[in-house]
């Protein structure tokens, strides 16, 4: 395990891992120089994420669709001023959709995670599998209707179930 | 249901009543009453205090370090200003780490003493050396030798996380003052670390809004008080022990929202504002009104960073209560300000 700072972003099933680590500042947005995607409900310039003294923190522009932090809608501070997200191991970021935080192809799903693993992130096909056992190590875990968008995190991986694909790094696997 | 828990109860109440006053006469006629009731219970305290000691109101003015004056404000109700003041009394009156935990919060509306800031780990020590009558004068007296003989050559990196738990643990096992110099030097890091991440969102904040072209223009601007100016100096240099009162200044000077207070007060160890501290209710007044005039007052595009403070002050002069005044020091008088 690296103590190491990442994005890890899925956009229309496809994921993308960034180690933030690499710069000091990464933009994001549909025509960000940095972190570029695709989906039509995120801003040109959607926001930004910076290192301030080895912690990461991000900025959402005061864009249409907005961003939604750990399922809350980022909010514009007094007289409309940016507020600051500080940003902490398993955060996620939901860019663009609607008023709502729904989880669909229209946004872009994100986590930031503190540290890291040797292996990359694998993608495992969970389409119908109602009951996910998740191995880890000698540990075995056993869930029942997990919500999408619900991230198993053991000693030695970690698991994001998205319904149809659930994506895995480090030492973890799921047992169909 | 325990103290703690009915205070907690009592503070979530009247802080949903604060949110819901329309007006400055709304908040002085309905919730200044309610807060009354806490000063006659700090009245009985000291009295109970005093009389457990045998001390004349001379001698414990004397003791605390403050002017006779303010001890009789004490019993008149008036409820000391700062933590330190809190630490003092708890000390002459030789409490140990339960009594001086609940003067603070319950009477004080303060965190409880917290091993990994400087201050409250040689309380706490104190506290558990029983010294008894001289145990004020070892606070100071170890606190200022500690000062002097600090040198804060770290880098932030080197510091592990250790949880608060396990290093209380260690502090209880400090039998010396040496051992205390020792112990304190040891972990120099990690007590200038406790505020790494609230000088970070400090920091965030400053960056995150064009205020000025920097901070100091906008200090300039808003005429901050020097002490105030020399806090932001200190965060950016990673010298500074946040006290309370500065950090809503500090809060009010960046036109930040209750949201963002509560997460600053949060990242340096303490409560989030207090509805039951008469200067704090007042204050989440200031902030939940100022946030819905905003939203009434869409046209304006441009904001003002005066704004705040200007309103802030307008309404503790308003409100014209004693124990508002101090504050006031922290916003000057704005004379375009109608």
């Amino acid at each position: 395990m690296r103590k190491e700072n990442h994005l890890v972003l899925i956009e229309c099933g496809k994921l993308t891992n960034i180690l933030l680590d690499n710069k000091n500042s990464w933009e994001f947005g549909r025509l960000a120089e940095d972190i570029r995607v695709n989906s039509p409900t995120v801003s040109r310039q959607h926001g930004r994420f910076e290192n301030i003294d080895g912690i990461w923190c991000y900025y959402d522009k005061k864009g249409k669709n907005g961003t939604a932090y750990n399922g809350k809608k980022i909010a514009l501070g007094m007289n409309g001023r940016i507020k600051p997200i500080m940003l902490k191991h398993r955060d996620i970021l939901i860019f663009g959709g609607s008023d709502r935080v729904i989880l669909s192809d229209k946004i872009v799903w994100a986590i930031f995670l503190e540290k890291s693993y040797e292996t990359d992130w694998t993608i495992v096909d969970t389409k119908a599998v109602k009951r996910i056992t998740v191995a880890s190590g000698t540990e075995i875990s056993v869930f029942n209707n997990l919500d999408i968008g619900a991230v198993i995190e053991k000693e030695e991986g970690i698991a994001i179930y998205m319904g149809d694909t659930t994506y895995l790094h480090g030492n973890i696997s799921i047992v169909v | 249901m325990n103290d703690i828990n009915k205070n907690t109860v009592e503070t979530i109440y009247i802080k949903e009543k604060v949110s819901n006053c329309d007006s400055i006469e709304d908040l002085r006629m309905q919730i200044l009453p309610m807060l009354k009731n806490q000063q006659q219970e700090w009245s009985r305290k000291i009295s109970e205090i005093i009389s457990e000691l045998g001390y004349t109101k001379s001698k414990l003015a004397e003791k605390c370090g403050v002017s006779r004056v303010a001890v009789d404000k004490w019993f008149k109700g008036s409820i000391p200003k700062s933590r330190e003041t809190f630490f003092r009394i708890g000390l002459v009156a030789g409490y140990d780490l339960e009594k001086m935990n609940q003067l603070l919060q319950r009477y004080g509306q303060y965190p409880a003493l917290y091993s990994k800031s400087l201050e409250d780990c040689v309380c706490i020590f104190v506290i558990n050396q029983k010294y008894g009558d001289s145990a004020i004068d070892k606070y100071h007296y170890i606190l200022d030798k500690i000062k002097k003989s600090i040198t804060r050559n770290y880098s932030a990196d080197e510091v592990e996380d250790i949880e608060t738990e396990k290093f209380d643990k260690k502090l209880n096992e400090v039998q010396s003052e040496d051992g205390l110099e020792e112990f304190i030097t040891d972990n120099i890091a990690m007590f200038a670390n406790a505020y790494h991440k609230f000088y970070a969102y400090v920091k965030m904040n400053l960056a995150a809004n064009e205020y000025a072209n920097n901070v100091y223009e906008l200090a300039l601007g808003q005429e901050w008080s020097s002490s105030l100016r020399q806090c932001v100096s200190a965060i950016r240099q990673g010298k500074w022990y946040p006290t309370r009162n500065k950090i809503i200044s500090l809060g009010l000077h960046l036109s930040m929202d209750n949201e963002q207070i509560d997460e600053m007060l949060e990242l340096a160890h303490m409560e989030p504002l207090c509805a039951k501290n008469i200067f704090e209710s007042v204050i989440i007044f200031i902030l939940v009104d100022a946030s819905l005039n905003d939203m009434l007052d869409s046209e304006l595009d441009e904001f003002d960073p005066d704004y705040l403070c200007n309103y802030a002050r307008e309404v503790l002069e308003e409100l014209d209560i004693p124990e508002l005044q101090d504050f006031l020091s922290e916003l000057p008088k704005d004379e375009d300000w109608e």
